[in-house]
Parts: C-alpha cells; sequence; structure tokens
C-alpha cells in the first residue's frame, strides 16, 4: 500500500460546484469558498491522510470544458492536461447535471483516470431532483459517490474510493459517439498522428488530439505544431475538415451537439423529477433583486444595512477595547516601578498605543468581515454584478469587475488575484490596477478616527462617503486607463448567476475567523515592528537619546528623528496640505500597511484616558478640511506593500510602478482639491 | 421572426436560432448550453445592459446566466 504515496488527486468540476469544499474536508484545509462562480484563482495542494498513507490533494479553480478563456481556467486546465494527475475527482453539481457532464465528458475523453463526486445532493432533494448515481455510473463506466461537501456526507466513502483508484490508468473511452462520418475521420486523423508525430500521442490520448483537432482547437493546434512533421498534420487535418464541411457545414456546432446528445441521453435515464418546478426561494429573491428599479434601490439598502449593522454592533465594543488597552493597559506599564523608564514608555507609549489602537477596532473589523462572508455565501455577487453591468460597462468595464471590488473592501490583495476571472486582457489589467482604490478594512480605522475627531456626529456619514469616493474614483481611473493605456472593445459579459443559499454559520464563521486572524496576525508582526521603529525614532535624534518622556513632549518631539523627518514633509511638500508633521510621518510609514497610519498617529499625539479621537479633537490636530483631505489621500495613496507586490507578480513591475505613481498623484491632487475647496468656501 | 436576445420582453420564453461572434464567445456560450436550439426564459433584463436567462428546457433545476449586452446582441432568437 505505501506506493500509494507520492500520489497526486486533483478536484475539478465547473465554477461552484463544491470542489473547495470538498478540498476542505478531505484535507482539513482552509481553501476559500464562497457561492459565486470563480471563487478559487489558484490552484492549492493540501495533504489527505488516509489509513497512514498520505495523498496529495489539490483544488483547481473551476472549467466548463478544456478550452480555458481566462488565466484561472488556464492554470485548471493545464493541470488536467498536462500534469497528468494519477486520479482526477469530477465535482458534480447534482442541481445542474448537464453543465457538470459536459466537463465530465471531456475529461473522460481526455482519457483521464477519473471518480465522480456528484456534489449538492442534498439542494436537488430540495428541489425534487433525485438522481440514481448507479445508472450515472454504469452509463459514465467510472464510480460515482453521492456527496454534501458542507456537512461531510458522503465523503467517507469518497475517501475510500480514491485510496482505491488512485494510480489506475484508464483505457480508450468513446463516451461520446459522434456518428459515422465524423468517428471516420477521427480515425483518419489518429492515424496521421500515428505516422508523422508519434511523440504527442506518447503524452495524450490520439483520440482527444484528433477530436481537438477537427474541432480546430487552437490549443491543441499549436501543441501538434511545435512537434516535428506537426505543420504536415494541420495540413492534412484542414484537407479532412473541409471534406467533412461538405456533408457538416458547422463542424463545432455538430460536435457540441452530439456532446449535449449524449449528455441528453444520459440525464433523462439518471434523473427522476419527483416534484413538479414550483416557484423557488431564488425566483422570489430574484424578482426583487434584480428588477430593473427595485434592484438598485435594494442593492443600497442591503449594503447600507450591512454597513449600519457592523457600525452599530462594534461601537460599544470598541470603545471598551479602547478604554481597557489605552487607558487601563498603558497606565498599569506605566505604573510597573521595576521597569526602567525607556522600557516602560516603549511598552506603553509604543506597543500598547501603537499597537493597542489599532487592535481597539477588531471589532469593528469582525463585524465587517461577518457582512462580507454574508453577501459572498449568500450568492448576492453575482447580483451586484448584474445590476451594475450597464454602468460599468460606461467606464469599460464589465459589471464581474465588481466582485475583485467588494473583495476589495476586506483586502486588496486577494481583490488583485481576483481579476484572473475576468477573460479581456485590457480589463483585467485595469481592474486589477484599480482594486487599490477599493477601501479595504485596514483603512477603516483611520477614516473612524478622524471622523471621531472632527465630525462627530455625522461621523458615519463621513465614513460612508469614503465608500462612495472609492467607488467613484475607481470607475474614473478605470475609464482613464481604457481610453488611454489598455484600448480595445468591450469583450462579453457572461456568468453564471447561482441559487441563493442561506449561508451555514460554521462557514460564515470560519471566514470570518479566517480573516481577522491575518488582521491580528499583521498587528503582531509587520504593525509591531513598524511602531517600534517608531518609537525608536522618535526618542532619539540626532544629538542622541532624548529620554523616555520625550513622547509626551512636544518641544523635545520634534528634535527627534520623526520630527526631522516628518517636518521635511510637512514643510515641504505637504506645506499646502495644511497637515501636521506628525501627520507626515505617519503617511511615510502608512506606505507598508494603512493600520501603521493610526498607530504612529497613537504613539505621536499620544492618547489620553478617553482614545485617539479624543486626543486629536484636544490638540486641534485637524480642522474638518484638512481631516477630509486627509481621509481622502489615505483612501488613494499606496494602500500596502503587499498590494503593491501582488500587482508586481501577476502582472509585472511595470504595472506596479504604474500603480504607486497614479496613486500617489490622484491622491495628493484630490487632498489638495479638497483644501482649496475648503478656502473656497471659507472653512478652514 | 429573428430578433436579439437583448430586445426579448422579460417572462417571454424563446428559441436560441443563431449565435454571431467570435469563436471565444461561441465556444464560452456553448459550454455553459447556449446553443442553436435551446428554449431560454427571459427572468430579468436592464434596457441597454445585461439580461439574466434561464436554460427552460432542461431536466432538473433550470441554472441562470447573465449575459451582457453586447452578448445579447449576437444571440438571435424568436418567440418559442
Ligand atoms: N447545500 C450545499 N451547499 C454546498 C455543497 N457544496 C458546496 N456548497 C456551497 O456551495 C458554494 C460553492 O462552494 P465552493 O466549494 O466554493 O465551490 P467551488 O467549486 O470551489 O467554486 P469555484 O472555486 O468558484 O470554482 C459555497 O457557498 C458552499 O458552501 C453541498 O453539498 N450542499
Ligand atoms: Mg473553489
Amino acid at each position: 500500500m505505501s506506493k500509494k504515496e507520492g500520489y497526486i488527486v486533483a478536484l475539478a468540476g465547473v465554477p461552484n460546484s463544491g470542489k473547495s469544499s470538498i478540498f476542505n474536508k478531505l484535507t482539513g484545509g482552509r481553501a476559500w469558498v464562497g457561492n459565486w462562480p470563480g471563487v478559487t484563482i489558484e490552484k492549492k495542494i493540501g495533504t489527505m491522510r488516509i489509513n497512514s498513507i498520505e495523498i496529495e490533494v489539490v483544488d483547481l479553480p473551476g472549467i466548463y470544458g478544456l478550452t480555458a478563456y481566462s488565466l484561472d481556467e488556464i492554470i485548471a486546465r493545464n493541470f488536467i492536461v498536462e500534469e497528468n494527475p494519477d486520479l482526477v475527482i469530477v465535482v458534480v453539481n447534482a442541481t445542474n447535471l448537464e453543465r457538470s457532464l459536459y466537463l465530465a465528458l471531456s475529461i473522460l475523453e481526455l482519457e483521464a483516470n477519473t471518480i465522480v463526486a456528484l456534489n449538492m445532493v442534498d439542494l436537488a432533494e430540495e428541489q425534487g431532483i433525485v438522481i440514481d448515481h448507479e445508472k450515472l455510473s454504469e452509463l459514465l463506466g467510472i464510480p460515482v459517490i453521492p456527496t454534501v461537501a458542507v456537512t461531510g456526507s458522503g465523503l467517507k466513502k469518497l475517501r475510500e474510493l480514491i485510496l482505491e483508484y488512485v494510480g489506475r490508468s484508464k483505457g480508450r473511452t468513446n463516451i461520446v459517439d459522434y456518428g459515422y462520418d465524423l468517428e471516420r475521420a477521427i480515425r483518419d486523423v489518429e492515424k496521421i498522428l500515428q505516422e508523422n508525430v508519434p511523440e504527442i500521442i506518447r503524452k495524450y490520448p490520439s483520440r482527444w488530439i484528433s477530436i481537438k483537432l477537427l474541432e480546430w482547437d487552437e490549443d491543441v493546434i499549436r501543441k501538434v505544431k511545435s512537434y516535428a512533421g506537426g505543420n504536415e498534420v494541420i495540413r492534412k487535418v484542414e484537407k479532412i475538415r473541409a471534406e467533412l464541411q461538405n456533408k457538416i457545414d458547422d463542424l463545432e456546432l455538430f460536435m457540441t451537439e452530439r456532446r449535449y446528445q449524449t449528455i441528453l441521453n444520459i440525464v433523462k435515464e439518471v434523473i427522476k423529477q419527483t416534484k413538479a418546478k414550483g416557484v423557488t426561494w431564488t425566483d422570489l429573491l430574484d424578482s426583487i433583486l434584480t428588477h430593473r428599479f427595485l434592484g438598485i434601490f435594494s442593492a443600497i439598502a442591503v449594503l447600507y444595512m450591512l454597513f449600519r449593522f457592523a457600525f452599530e454592533i462594534s461601537t460599544p465594543f470598541v470603545d471598551l477595547f479602547s478604554i481597557l488597552i489605552n487607558g487601563y493597559l498603558h497606565n498599569r506599564i506605566l505604573g510597573l516601578k521595576f521597569l526602567p523608564s525607556w522600557l516602560a514608555s516603549l511598552l506603553a507609549d509604543g506597543v500598547t498605543n501603537g499597537v493597542g489602537t489599532v487592535v481597539s477596532f477588531l471589532p469593528l473589523i469582525m463585524m465587517f468581515f461577518l457582512g462580507l462572508a454574508f453577501l459572498e455565501d449568500v450568492g448576492y455577487m453575482t447580483r451586484i454584478a448584474y445590476l451594475v453591468d450597464k454602468l460599468f460597462s460606461k467606464f469599460g468595464l464589465s459589471g464581474k469587475t465588481v466582485i475583485p471590488l467588494v473583495i476589495g473592501f476586506g483586502c486588496n490583495v486577494p481583490a488583485v488575484m481576483a481579476t484572473r476571472t475576468i477573460e479581456d486582457e485590457n480589463e483585467r489589467k485595469t481592474a486589477a490596477l484599480i482594486a487599490p482604490l477599493a477601501t479595504c478594512s485596514a483603512r477603516l480605522p483611520v477614516y473612524m478616527v478622524i471622523a471621531y475627531a472632527v465630525f462627530r456626529q455625522v461621523a458615519g456619514a463621513v465614513v460612508l462617503s469614503m465608500y462612495i469616493w472609492s467607488v467613484a474614483l475607481a470607475l474614473l481611473v478605470a475609464l482613464a486607463l481604457r481610453k488611454l493605456v489598455f484600448k480595445g472593445p468591450s469583450a462579453g459579459f457572461v456568468m453564471e448567476m447561482p441559487p441563493y443559499i442561506m449561508p451555514r454559520s460554521d462557514i460564515i464563521g470560519m471566514k470570518m475567523w479566517e480573516r481577522s486572524k491575518r488582521f491580528l496576525y499583521k498587528a503582531g508582526s509587520v504593525i509591531l515592528i513598524g511602531v517600534i521603529f517608531i518609537w525608536l525614532l522618535s526618542v532619539t535624534g540626532p544629538s542622541g537619546f532624548l529620554g523616555a518622556n520625550a513622547l509626551s513632549s512636544p518641544r523635545l518631539l520634534e528634535h527627534s528623528w520623526t520630527g526631522l523627518l516628518g517636518k521635511a514633509f510637512s514643510e515641504t511638500i505637504f506645506r499646502p496640505l495644511n497637515w501636521d508633521w506628525r501627520i507626515s510621518v505617519a503617511l511615510i510609514f502608512g506606505f507598508i500597511a494603512k493600520e501603521i497610519v493610526v498607530g504612529t498617529m497613537a504613539i505621536l499625539y499620544g492618547i489620553g484616558e478617553s482614545g485617539l479621537p479624543a486626543a486629536l479633537a484636544k490638540l486641534h490636530a485637524f480642522t474638518p478640511v484638512t481631516g477630509y483631505a486627509f481621509m481622502i489621500f489615505v483612501l488613494i495613496y499606496v494602500p500596502c506593500i503587499a498590494t503593491i507586490a501582488t500587482i508586481r507578480s501577476e502582472m509585472g513591475s511595470k504595472y506596479a510602478v504604474m500603480a504607486v505613481a497614479y496613486e500617489l498623484i490622484l491622491a495628493y491632487t484630490l487632498a489638495l482639491a479638497v483644501i482649496s475647496f475648503g478656502h473656497l468656501l471659507g472653512v478652514m | 421572426m429573428m430578433i436579439p436576445l437583448a430586445l426579448v420582453r422579460p417572462g417571454s420564453t424563446v428559441r436560441v436560432i443563431e449565435i454571431r461572434g467570435g469563436r471565444g464567445v461561441y465556444s464560452k456560450l456553448r459550454s455553459l448550453g447556449i446553443i442553436e436550439g435551446k428554449i431560454l426564459k427571459v427572468i430579468s433584463s436592464i434596457n441597454g445592459g445585461p439580461v439574466i436567462v434561464e436554460i427552460a428546457d432542461s431536466i432538473g433545476s433550470s441554472p441562470r446566466i447573465v449575459l451582457g449586452f453586447g452578448m445579447c446582441m449576437k444571440i438571435f432568437v424568436e418567440e418559442a
């Protein structure tokens, strides 16, 4: 049995069929799941242990067929076609058998060693669809196991089958019969391949290559041409195609129809519809949520309610955290007489104030993530895409782009990655470059602090306005990019729209916790280091150590390294913006990650008993105008190093530089515009 | 009478007659099950914007697909 180690099992299937959910159950992993097509955009490897045997399981992005259109689909297609996994588990969506089987047949034609996980049988049953899985197994000639990935039902059986079938080789299947003329042509092409490019049919099944060539699949044509003698093959196939076209005018259509015919025959035999199609929840909800007028109003209402919900629920907890950390903990540390004064200052004024202020926003951020997870899992994302498509098309984007933007409200890094699902290259690059304008959760604490310091009663509305700016600017920058850099016509927009499902609390909880954990991890690593560094630069200066009380003495602080650095900016480039030198320092270090902005302000301004906003208000650090300009600047300028690094790895250095450049210029220009506007109105 | 899908009123049921457009568009639609001869039900649409259709003649539940305006101008249908 030990020879089963080192085996690789791939999970393939149409988007949103539950591959990642099955992956999580098989490997105990934490692959991201969500109720829209295109959640997984990168292959993810995990290990499944069974009877002390380890098998590698690979979760792949969803695909509809073995022709790939977008980057995520190419990843999946290449893995299945080129990497030769020892077993392919085709995850079939039981509520949508026809579409899933189209892919299953393609994989069977590839003669891959395949088993089927017939997933979502619970949802199918709810809709009155009963599938005879034994019959399905017989017709496909491979094992079929019904599963419910979210509850784990059927997973034990699946594991056993994996163990039994992994590494078997699969023979030739003529699962689809293409009819007399085509079958003869396929045989002819197979012979031609054998004579001219024998190497290629050692790597790929000859029937599969022949079918793909007759279908004029550009990818396979390229593959064949790369072999010596390949051009000759293509010329001969062209002739065969021309002959065939005397009888069948649209070859590709004919082949697709044959496949669907095969599928229909299978489906007819295996599906027992026990209930008539009734009105479903999805029908009811969609009649309002995708209504041409009501839809957009409901969208605004839904998003606004989620926003209020996150705010209202978390505010008392944020206040409590703030009192505990910045009040109680801070004073306790300062009260520890045995600590040398410099260490007490580092721990209290540096770490507790700096990191603590960031961490005190945890309740807000968690509630925000809860709302986001709900949106993702209930199935609303694709509806938002539908509703905004017309508007977005005026800016050279398709509605699909809204999905990366919404994800970006959580974090910009996965948002940049999520643009992989956009087929059109120009649109995709545009989307990746505007993704950083989605105002991420790390920017939320900055808005909160400033809004509560200067806008008080209207703080909520002011924070909300940042989200409106965020979307508006993303669209305007997209328009500019599409007009100037990524020119080209808009590609078509096609997207499957899954039914609504009631999100499961365990999945929502897991997603909220995973995202919050990343926030806490960041607080304990990057932010902590950043904050210690800033403390260090604040208690020292060109004249050496300034003393532990430098942070409570503005005069001393001005002579620290941070003071000099901040002034170098606030007295030059930031001068027209009327920001204090401490704000300049916060912005400079905020380049690394936005949480550091709040952390830095907490250190440099110091926090009294009543929190940072109150401290800022007392010191008159901001006027409404300079405060708003600051919020706008934080919204637009470089989100964090990690996002830029992601743009670089996804698209190359050139685009990373471009992103940084436009963000800095735009942030500065708009902040200046706010200040000038304030001057104009005379409300400094 | 053959009209583009974009002009079909919500609630109507239509048959796909012809899909025009490049290979990419074409085979993507096909792998999603939108092929000549299929019956589609238009669920919702936004004027000059996207359309939500349901593949009406599928056995089992009917999957929904959003098609952008441009796409809908390339799919020609007739009343079914
Ligand atoms: N009721 C029910 N829901 C399921 C089942 N399997 C998955 N889901 C839900 O279906 C949605 C899609 O699941 P994923 O695992 O993300 O699907 P995927 O195939 O990985 O999707 P992509 O990565 O987008 O291709 C999620 O909301 C899951 O919670 C199931 O068997 N029953
Ligand atoms: Mg997935």
